[in-house]
């Protein structure tokens, strides 16, 4: 009886259960992190090394899963013949490998961090494990984030990944400033998420499902049969823009992004780093999924004004994160800006998207372009904030004036921190310049002109901040004595540094080509939407990952 | 007079919608907003009730409003923690005082 | 093992060194870094001698199928976007043929010499590693990786990307003692003067892609390539020509080479002699199906390499910095390389390419070790007879001098002979500035030796004896003497293995293209005449230096205005000075003040904006909570708004 109950939810067959295996990965290592606690005694150490290895774990499920799904068409879970809750497709995988990708950085920097001296509080060792639970449990919000297009997983991820982020905010207990940024971004996040709640029970109500391709599919038919089309037009928008204040938060776009500066400013600087980039880009792949499914068809009953509305939206979070980034003295907030003002940028290619037909020249071209900056930014990011907290760690301050002759100082760390800084910029030859190119190109290709001219106009705003602090670690050296750091620690910023020269030309054409075969698929994949059409689908989408990336 | 329907309930949601973001732009005290943010997270479950009785009649609507129910809690729970951290450190919950990150 | 994995494999060698060197140099590994670098080229010797092995085993009908494939490594990137999906990609592809192998075991086996001397060179007569000692075999390691990427290129772009790496360490070898000002000024001087000709190299390589549509050596190279260059093969030959003079050092860009002798001595020898300078040499061959299809170029290319190779020639009798004159010979030895290509006689020009790469590197190696021991002194006036101290430098300069001078038997004989040869088919008069050239090469060559080597022994101030160089030094330079004297009979003329190899693949024999033109020699008169004017060379400059010193001071103040033009170089570089530097000077002077008091003025008004407008968003992040939330929901509304009176 309770398994026939069971089964009518649910069929836990091995198959659904491999599906997701990614997922499994992530939860499996908060376990161990828990067992390990338990039975080991409470050790940051060991916490840490569990995390790394779940992390790298996971991306080898990601690796190993890619095929498994171009060879079934089918990556997931759901109720019987409904629709998917959890969609571990090639997308989800690519953003899932990213997030562990990032997961191990992290953990390698807050690694680094434990072993300097310059580390104040004992407690934050002691408490290893919690942290390394939290931690590891955002990532795990964040990939399911990424792997589902259903209403009621889209806040159940968001939270998931945002509760513990919260706590790691505020982790360090009796600081000051780390109290008050978690409290700013517990409220904000509280508020921004209670406006989706809000925003998805309307469209709950209008289409009567949760899945968002199917309310894709229902959007243009129900407009047609309505009887006053600009009412239900206006009220779609709201619940639509209800939704967005959730994933606006989660990237930071303006005018959800004022505890981004704060927050990043008061998080130790790890913690920075983490949401700096992983809650950014699963704010991006979620938004691109309800872009392809939603928004798309809803774009063209709409005449348009939508996708001005993203564009309008992406124009002012970047010039707001550029410009407010000008009069900033802690390099800290001034990559919090900078963070707002990149979202902007990523946000211009769901401009495009949003306008353009699925699969068409345009569309393609913006994903594959938004891709490869996600990718890139995550290494610019990891290595501008990489620089940063190695001189806060030898220093004890993260103003701009502690960079001041570093480039005497720390030679190499100088130099990584100013391929990051140009990169971050946009400028030949780092990865950052080609990232943005193929973006503006996509921008051009789409009519958006006046978009390019904000981006440009913006990447020339950003130059004078960023030489700023390039200015102080070559130019303005105030004979401070030369300090040494953490061998791994060097590592690690150079490896970022090496990574972003390569993206910027010797392997730009590759990775851009593999996003483009990549974003050519990305319609089919996340539209495929129950579990009796695998074949057909298949047949649809016949090109298996493996294929693709053979030579 | 006309019998109680789905419209009640949405004017109903929505008014609590607009007390909510009312009181949580207004209020200084960290737990009001919070009582702000508990009354948007209402406002969205009696939405979702109300259009699973009178319009589709699928459960998941039902469903949605209980986990939203969880999160709730869920989000109160830390989120009184934090306040209890910055009460430690300000011995005032009162969001004002939290200028300290600015700029 | 396929042959694209050799070729990765060759370039991961010297490049991991190179990064490795860079990366713990100075920490850890310090006067040991030498191994590294050895190391890593030694196996990349191994490998591209393998290469080679598998290379000439392809049997002979399959040869031009193999040969003129492109090995695709992966795809690098596209020009162009979205809706030019029709371009095609540029992909890091190798080009694996024989020209390619004999370039690369030229480039690795002299290097793996050079590098080795290096360890003994770049110490002080105690032992003790100079200063940056680590950075020079990083940069050589780095060197090393891009001559072999610059000869694996499969298309024109990553053929660029290699020839402005080796650009690059070429300038920063030159720069090595960069506390000097001479040598910061003659690095600065080699990379300009380079890139006046790289910018013609960059139009041609343009050109090929606006009218190919694509760069790849497989479809410039092929009939349907070609086919779409018709009516622009003189240009684009003319403009490929231009970056092989000014990396060749040929008229009029050639003054680069012989300041840039302020490197280090190995340096001179691996990259100014033996290696980057032959890299024009080595792409006009590569490219010789365009310029062969351009009798103007071709033409161009012959008379540019044997004027620049006699004018080089007479400016190396007057030298007396004996690297600066070893210098000019490699201009003039460069030009023969060129006459050759340009007398379509590719596989000679190549064949010369590598027999010089051996006694011209020799040489080099060997005034490094007269340098060394004569403290830094290189001046021919100020010491003599060091043959007594320095027995196995002077035999080895013996060697490569005999080499260079083209006596009967050693290398230098069969190569050039081979140039002269195919010479005298096309154009009498070009046949015969060679042939002076050849008489005035043996003759320059051993000024040079019996001023140093011989005669009463003379020191510099504060040397006291002229003694031996370390086994490190001495070693290597022998086995480069046996390089320079038997590498000739690799590739013997007509019959020879090397040539008939090259032959697959270098278009242009004279045969083919002009099969009515009669050689006005046989190939056995030719050999005795480049026989006997070396050794007429050779025993004038005896007499002359050794038996009746006073014959040259008087046949110098005979000829006063001559003299002192050669020895002033032709003036030239003060006629750049006044022409060309001055002007652009005065007008980057100009330029200077423009952009300080008004450009600054005008961007500091601009950026007044931005500033004040970060300035007021700063403020608007006030810190309290309740402004953020009213921030927000403002926001929310005005989006909210705008969608509903655009809807």
């Amino acid at each position: 009886m309770l398994l026939a109950i069971a089964n009518s939810f649910w069929m836990p067959d091995l198959d659904a259960v491999v599906a997701i295996g990614p997922l499994w990965g992530l939860a499996g290592t908060i376990v161990a992190i828990v067992l390990a606690a338990l039975v080991l005694g409470r050790s940051a150490a060991v916490s840490s090394v569990i995390t790394i290895i779940g992390a790298t774990l996971t991306a080898w499920i990601c690796f190993t899963h890619a095929p498994r799904v171009a060879q079934s068409a089918w990556a997931g879970l759901a109720p019987a013949g409904g629709s998917p809750m959890l969609l571990v497709d090639n997308f989800a995988i690519l953003f899932i490998l990213l997030i562990c990708l990032f997961l191990a950085c992290v953990t390698g920097l807050w690694m680094i961090g434990a072993s300097t001296n310059a580390r104040e509080s004992a407690a934050h060792l002691r408490n290893g494990p919690e942290f390394f639970v939290l931690l590891v449990g955002s990532a795990f919000g964040m990939a399911l984030m990424v792997s589902t297009t259903n209403l009621l997983m889209i806040i159940l991820a968001i939270e998931m990944a945002s509760l513990p982020s919260y706590a790691i905010v505020g982790f360090q207990k009796r600081n000051r400033i780390a109290a008050e940024a978690s409290l700013k971004y517990v409220l904000f996040g509280a508020v921004t998420s209670a406006l989706m709640a809000y925003g998805i029970s309307l469209l709950y109500g209008f289409y009567g499902t949760l899945d968002v391709n199917e309310i894709g599919r229902l959007v243009s038919t129900e407009l047609a049969a309505t009887d006053t089309p600009a009412a239900a037009k206006a009220l779609i928008s709201v619940a639509l823009f209800g939704l967005m204040a959730g994933i606006g938060f989660k990237i930071s776009a303006v005018p959800f992004h004022f505890w981004c500066p704060d927050v990043f400013e008061g998080a130790s600087i790890e913690v920075t780093t983490w949401l700096s980039v992983a809650s950014k880009a699963a704010g991006l792949g979620l938004l691109l999924r309800i872009i392809a499914a939603v928004l798309q068809p809803l774009a063209e009953t709409f005449d348009n004004p939508l996708s001005t509305t993203v564009a309008m939206f992406a124009a002012v979070t970047c010039t707001v994160g550029n410009l407010a980034a000008f009069p900033q003295t802690s390099v800290k907030r001034l990559l919090a800006y900078s963070s707002i003002a990149h979202a902007g940028y990523m946000l211009m290619a769901g401009a495009i998207i949003w306008q353009a037909k699925p699969g068409s020249d345009v569309a393609n071209p913006a994903f594959a372009a938004l891709i490869v900056y996600i990718i890139v930014y995550l290494f610019m990011n990891l290595g501008a904030f990489g620089c940063t907290a190695l001189v806060y760690w030898a220093t004890g301050s993260e103003k701009i004036e502690a960079f001041r002759g570093l480039g005497r100082r720390s030679p190499l760390i100088a130099a990584a921190m100013t391929v990051c800084l140009f990169s971050l910029v946009g400028l030949p030859p780092f990865g950052g310049f080609i990232a943005k190119f193929y973006l503006l190109m996509a921008l051009f290709k789409s009519n958006l002109v006046w978009l390019v001219a904000v981006a440009l106009l913006n990447s020339i705003f950003s130059l004078y901040f960023y030489s700023r602090i390039a200015y102080a670690m070559y130019f303005a050296d105030d004979g401070k004595p030369a300090f040494s750091v953490p061998a791994f620690g060097r590592a690690l910023v150079i490896a970022a540094a090496i990574v972003i020269l390569l993206t910027g030309i010797p392997i730009a054409g590759g990775l851009i080509g593999r996003a483009n075969q990549f974003a050519s698929h990305l319609y089919p994949i996340a539209a495929r939407t129950t579990f009796a059409e695998p074949q057909a689908a298949a047949a649809k989408d016949p090109i298996p990952l493996a294929a693709r990336s053979a030579p | 007079m006309t019998s109680i329907g789905l419209q009640h309930y949405l004017l109903l949601a929505a008014a609590l919608f607009c007390l909510g973001i009312l009181t949580m732009t207004l209020k200084r005290n960290a737990i009001g907003i919070l009582i702000g943010v508990e009354l948007i997270l209402n406002a969205a479950n009696l939405n979702l009730v109300a259009f699973t009785r009178y319009r589709t009649g699928a459960i998941d609507g039902q469903i949605v409003a209980v986990f939203i129910i969880l999160l709730a809690a869920a989000e109160a729970a830390i989120a009184i923690a934090i306040f209890m951290n910055f009460y430690n450190s300000l011995a005032t919950i009162d969001v004002d005082r939290a200028d300290q990150l600015q700029g | 093992m396929p042959s694209q994995t050799y070729a990765i494999w060759i370039l991961l060698a010297p490049l991991l060194a190179a990064v490795l060197i860079g990366a713990v140099g100075l920490r850890g590994l310090r006067d040991k870094s030498h191994w590294l670098a050895i190391g890593g080229v030694a196996a990349a010797l191994v490998l591209a001698l393998m290469l080679f092995g598998q290379i000439r085993a392809v049997p002979e009908e399959a040869r031009a199928d193999i040969f003129t494939r492109s090995h695709k490594i992966y795809e690098w990137f596209r020009p162009g976007f979205g809706g030019l999906a029709s371009l095609k990609w540029f992909d890091f592809e190798f080009r694996i043929d024989p020209l390619t192998g004999v370039m690369l075991v030229t480039v690795l086996s002299v290097s793996l010499m050079v590098v080795i001397y290096s360890s003994g060179y770049m110490r002080d007569h105690h032992g003790h590693p100079e200063r940056g000692y680590e950075r020079f075999f990083a940069f050589l390691a780095l060197f090393i990786f891009s001559m072999c990427l610059l000869v694996l290129a499969g298309n024109f772009v990553l053929l660029y990307v290699g020839w402005e790496l080796v650009g690059l360490c070429s300038y920063l070898l030159i720069g090595f003692y960069y506390p000097k000002p001479s040598a910061a000024a003659a690095a600065k001087k080699a990379f300009i003067v380079t890139r006046i000709g790289d910018f013609g190299f960059a139009m041609g390589i343009f050109l090929i892609f606006w009218r190919c549509g694509d760069v790849s050596f497989a479809y410039v190279f092929s009939q349907a390539g070609l086919a779409k260059l018709v009516g622009w093969e003189t240009p684009v030959a003319l403009l490929l020509f231009c970056g092989a003079v000014g990396k060749s050092a040929q008229l009029p860009l050639h003054t680069w080479l012989p300041d840039a002798m302020e490197g280090p001595s190995p340096v001179s020898a691996l990259i100014h002699a033996a290696t980057m300078v032959t890299a024009g040499v080595y792409m006009v061959a590569r490219c010789g199906a365009i310029f062969t299809e351009s009798p103007t170029a071709m033409a161009t290319v012959a008379s540019v390499g044997a004027i620049t190779a006699f004018f080089a020639a007479t400016i190396a009798i007057t030298q007396f910095d004996m690297k600066r004159a070893l210098a000019y010979s490699t201009i003039s030895q460069l030009g023969y390389m060129f006459l050759g290509l340009g007398v379509h006689a590719a596989d000679a020009a190549v064949f010369h390419l590598f027999t010089h790469a051996f006694f011209k590197s020799l040489l080099f190696l060997a005034a490094g070790s007269v340098m060394h021991a004569m403290g830094g002194c290189i001046d021919i006036r100020r010491f003599g007879g060091l043959a007594k101290g320095m027995k196995v430098t002077a035999f080895v300069f013996w060697v490569g001098g005999l080499a260079l001078a083209g006596f009967p038997f050693l290398s230098g004989f069969w190569s050039k002979d081979e140039i002269l040869h195919a010479a005298l088919g096309v154009s009498l008069p070009l046949a015969i500035v060679g042939y002076v050239t050849a008489l005035l090469t043996a003759f320059y060559t051993f000024r040079l030796i019996f001023i140093a080597f011989h005669g009463p022994l003379k020191l510099p101030q504060g040397v006291e004896h002229a003694h031996e160089s370390v086994p490190a030094m001495t070693i290597p330079m022998l086995l480069l003497s046996i390089g320079a004297a038997g590498a000739g009979y690799i590739g013997l003329q007509h019959g020879g293995k090397l040539n008939e190899l090259l032959r697959t693949v270098l278009v242009g024999r004279l045969e083919e293209h002009a099969p009515g033109m009669a050689h006005v020699m046989s190939p056995e008169a030719a050999m005795a005449m480049s026989g006997v004017l070396s050794a007429i060379g050779i025993l004038s400059a005896w007499y002359i230096y050794r038996r009746k010193p006073m014959i040259a001071m008087a046949a110098a103040f005979a000829m006063r205005g001559p003299y002192e033009l050669i020895k002033n170089k032709y003036y030239i570089d003060e006629l750049y000075d006044a022409v060309i530097v001055r002007p652009l000077h005065d007008l980057g002077k100009f330029c200077y003040g423009f952009d300080r008091y008004f450009i600054n003025a005008l961007l500091w008004i601009i950026t007044a904006i931005p500033r004040a407008a970060g300035f007021m968003l700063r403020s608007l992040q006030q810190g309290a909570i309740q402004g953020y939330a009213m921030g927000m929901v403002i926001g929310l509304l005005v989006i909210v708004v705008a969608v509903l009176s655009a809807t």
